[in-house]
């Protein structure tokens, strides 16, 4: 039985998990695990809050036309969902004239697939891929498992000081590159 | 190498992966100038976060949504009550006479229907019908919000451009006068 690293396979487990409710046609079971957090990142970008539900319906309405329609994706569903909603934002953005003109550019989505430049990955995961795996790891651990500190340490067979010291590197990667 | 943007981010990352439900918008506030560049964070990581498995009553609710038909109504089903039930726990969690109760109940069923405007719906009524459909006021006020009629979506058009979805902010009867119940429904009264 190969050696499962702790930390990092929390995602492939949402991503198989999406994959089965989608083979099943259990859209609801599907829309429903990511309905509250699509309302958090609108409100994290402090639409008002009846601005921030009918951005939320508009992505899952358009994600339910997909579905029904039989469309397949080339990435796993949690990347429509955050795109769509970005996409989604951006618009809500640019009819409410609250950026220029230069938004509406970036939102470039006619093509077949238009999931198709969008990738795998997003920054999150690109930023942690440059970390050092045992860097990587930590931070899956405290950020996907919601471990302590000690807990983390004692799994890893560090010091806390070391685990602190990671997860302050992966935050300063973050900031690095979304700054 | 104290960081206060790290400690929020931490913090914030941490409950969420536990499965907590941290108000987000708390923590911005909390981060004053370094708001921005919070919003940024945890958006990122709002992406990158596994997102927890739907429970049964979001899954149902979901069901309902999909179905054209209002959550809050299925939630209410759901629990086993009927809408005199809600209107009698409503009226006595508002503090309200059992004389408003005609008017309570034609209140509560626009709004079971989504035929009100949320947002102007007082707070009060959401904590109140929380406990009396044994669940938080965040997930009423979350699929308080009914399936558009207009599925079929057309060019987005987003509030202040769109066809309004919701009655207009008038009392439910023009012979019993404005009160506290149209007040708790419909906010405070305007341009009177």
């Amino acid at each position: 039985m190969p050696h499962k690293e702790p930390g990092l396979d929390e995602r492939t487990a949402r991503d198989d998990e999406d994959a089965r409710l989608l083979a099943e046609g259990d859209h609801a079971n599907l829309l429903a695990a990511y309905y509250p957090t699509i309302l958090l990142r609108l409100r994290i970008r402090r639409l008002p809050i009846d601005d921030a539900e009918e951005v939320r319906q508009r992505v899952v309405e358009h994600l339910l036309r997909e579905l029904q329609g039989g469309k397949t994706f080339s990435v796993p569903f949690r990347v429509v969902v955050h795109q769509r909603t970005t996409w989604e934002l951006l618009d809500y953005y640019a009819e409410r004239k609250r950026r220029d003109a230069l938004v509406a550019e970036e939102r470039e989505h006619a093509s077949p697939d238009e999931f198709e430049r969008v990738g795998s990955d997003i920054d999150f995961d690109r930023l942690l891929a440059e970390l050092p795996d045992r860097e990587r790891q930590v931070a899956a651990l405290r950020w996907q498992q919601g471990l302590e500190v000690a807990q983390i340490a004692n799994l890893l067979g560090i010091e806390a000081n070391a685990v602190h010291q990671a997860l302050f590197r992966a935050h300063g990667k973050l900031r690095e590159s979304l700054g | 190498m104290a960081d206060p943007l790290f400690d929020l981010f931490d913090d914030y990352a941490v409950r969420y992966a536990r499965g907590e439900h941290p108000d987000a918008v708390r923590y911005l506030e909390r981060a004053g100038e370094g708001a921005d560049e919070l919003a940024d964070m945890l958006d990122a990581f709002l992406q990158w976060a596994p997102a927890p498995t739907a429970d049964e009553l979001a899954v149902t609710l979901m069901e309902a949504w999909l179905a054209g038909q209002p959550p809050l109504r299925e939630l209410r089903v759901r629990r086993g009550l009927r809408v005199d039930e809600i209107v009698g726990e409503l009226r006595s969690r508002l503090g309200l006479d059992v004389s408003r109760s005609g008017k309570l109940r034609r209140y509560f069923q626009r709004l079971e229907r989504g035929s009100l405007d949320v947002s102007r719906v007082d707070q009060r009524v959401f904590d109140a019908l929380a406990g009396a459909l044994r669940t938080s006021s965040s997930i009423l006020m979350s699929w308080a919000y009914p399936p558009r009629a207009d599925q079929a979506l057309a060019a987005p058009a987003y509030r202040g451009e769109r066809e309004p979805t919701v009655a207009p902010a008038v009392p439910v009867t023009d012979e019993e006068g404005w009160d506290e119940v149209d007040e708790l429904f419909l906010g405070p009264r305007t341009g009177a």
